[in-house]
């Protein structure tokens, strides 16, 4: 059983790795998306042959200016995209870690559902190592669903408003619960807490 | 070209594809003395069998020039280099004074209207304010300047390396000694090597043409960046006071700019005043004489990204340009 522990424990601390893993794309993300943002702003201003002032003088101005700013973005939506993919890679890594918890405990040495939940001392029972996991997993799972729709909708004719409730969206994280999973971590490493 | 000269320089190709760079070597270069950089027939007919100190079928050693020319091609190529990196970084501390300038100048202006809070019972604080934020516009005004001059150097010494590339013959036709420039000595001398690979495949000229190619982006971008900084120092004339004190398309900008610019071939027909700008497949530009806009944050916006913007220069065209050379001259420039 102690053994079957720690293993569990190893692999939650995959998943803190991963997190933070996940933190660190998170605010690249966001960084990226913010450029954007001030590119697009820069973009409806360019668009509008009034604010050239002296350079309207200089024909085509407007349309290099434009181009420039088009492929400034692209480049910035290029990154947006190698980011979300790593993003999925933390995803299929939570995934695995919970499957491959999964069978360490129920294909070993066949739990019955009593033993799944047995507690001792401070440890908490093996469904709940189990559950953890695969909340987890799914918290991260849903937030990257809800990246990539918001990412997706992201375009040079983007509103401020828009681009505003976008980035909002993206720092709230509103599919993982902070508190949540910090709370899973505290009762699985409870013992290390005392 | 005849028959012999044409057999001769076959026969050199043959030898340098076979190891290229046996270039420096002295083999090569016994072997090499048959061909010439003067692709003219002339040259061929003048050489007299008593100017060859070897006895190889042609008596030239005129192909000597090749070691000198690869050293001399490498230099000019590294000084392309860090010419437009001087351009990049004297860019960059003009975008920020540019940048401060129009902060300075749209502070000011916001000033009247401006919530001063428990301030606004001091005497004269907006007065002050207004002047320290005049002085301001001053001090980056003369920064950028510095800056764009500074790019406007960075240019010329871009244009000097490209033209330094190519490769004359000096002294007699027959000397092994070349030199670098503008000038032949030599009538005829096209300063091309005849055409013959420098390295292993781009001859003299092709790397002319792709210096040139990197020039004529700077160029444009800088007559360009000249009118913006022109616009940017003229901020505070456009309102108030009108047209009276405002710097004209034609002013010299710092002592000597007309000279510089002449360099770059900037400087209209009559050295009267700077080209305009003008955006490459498009119709020149045609300055009109009234400042008949206003100028509101939006336009110094337009301004500030048409700074960043460098809509003239191509940069994966000049990274691919240095990465070609770089295969080329077998050196690693940055």
């Amino acid at each position: 059983m102690e053994t079957l522990v720690r293993k569990l424990q190893q692999k939650y601390r995959k998943v803190r790795e991963d997190m933070g893993r996940w933190d660190e794309l998170q605010s690249r993300l966001l960084s990226l998306v913010r450029s954007a943002s001030s590119v697009i702003d820069r973009m409806q201003v360019l668009a509008e042959t009034k604010n050239y002032g002296a350079l309207r003088s200089i024909p085509g101005i407007r349309e290099a200016l434009l181009w420039k700013q088009m492929e400034t973005l692209e480049i910035i939506f290029c990154s947006m995209r190698d980011t979300m993919k790593e993003f999925y890679g933390i995803v299929l890594s939570l995934e695995k870690i919970a499957r491959d918890a999964s069978q360490l405990v129920k294909g070993g040495s066949a739990q019955t559902s009593k033993q799944m939940k047995l507690q001792i001392g401070l440890w908490p029972n093996l469904a709940y190592f189990l559950d953890g996991l695969m909340s987890i997993y799914e918290m991260h799972q849903s937030d990257y669903v809800l990246k990539v729709s918001l990412v997706s909708s992201l375009t040079w004719n983007s509103s401020p408003s828009d681009i505003a409730a976008i980035i909002q969206l993206l720092i709230d994280q509103p599919n993982i619960p902070k508190d949540e999973a910090q709370a899973i971590f505290d009762i699985i490493f409870a013992e290390e807490i005392c | 070209m005849d028959r012999i000269s044409v057999a001769g320089g076959n026969y050199i190709f043959r030898v340098l594809r076979s190891d290229p760079f046996l270039g420096a070597g002295p083999n090569v270069m016994e072997a090499a003395a048959v061909a010439t950089p003067l692709s003219s027939s002339k040259v061929a007919g003048s050489q007299k069998p008593s100017a060859s100190p070897s006895a190889s079928p042609s008596p030239s050693p005129s192909r000597l020039w090749r070691p000198a020319a690869q050293r001399n091609m490498r230099n000019q190529w590294s000084k392309l280099l860090s010419s437009k990196d001087r351009w990049a970084s004297a860019a960059s501390e003009g975008r920020s004074h540019a940048t401060s300038l129009v902060n300075a100048y749209l502070n000011q202006s916001y000033m009247p209207a401006m919530d001063l809070g428990a301030l606004k019972d001091m005497p004269r604080i907006r007065q002050k304010a207004c002047e320290k934020l005049a002085r301001k516009q001053d001090m980056y005004g003369k920064l950028l300047v510095s800056s764009y001059k500074n790019m406007v150097l960075a240019v010329a010494e871009l244009i000097k390396s490209a033209r330094s590339i190519r490769c004359y013959l000096k002294g007699p036709i027959a000397s092994p000694l070349a030199k670098f420039g503008e000038n032949p000595e030599h009538e005829n001398d096209l300063g091309d090597g005849g055409g013959i690979p420098v390295f292993s495949s781009f001859s003299i000229s092709q790397f002319e043409n792709l210096a040139q190619e990197l020039v004529d982006m700077f160029v444009s971008e800088l007559s360009l960046k000249r009118f913006l900084v022109v616009e940017l120092l003229s901020i505070r004339h456009v309102e108030g006071q009108g047209q009276i004190g405002r710097l004209k398309w034609s002013d010299e900008l710092y002592t000597g700019e007309f000279q510089d610019l002449t360099i770059a071939n900037l400087l209209s027909k009559d050295y009267i005043e700077p080209t305009l700008p003008h955006i490459s497949g498009q119709n020149p530009c045609r300055l009109s004489t009234k400042g008949d806009y206003l100028l509101s944050s939006d336009v110094l916006k337009v301004y500030l990204t048409a700074w960043i913007s460098d809509v003239n220069i191509d940069t994966t065209r000049i990274s691919d340009i240095f990465t070609i050379v770089e295969a080329e001259t077998q050196i690693k420039l940055s």
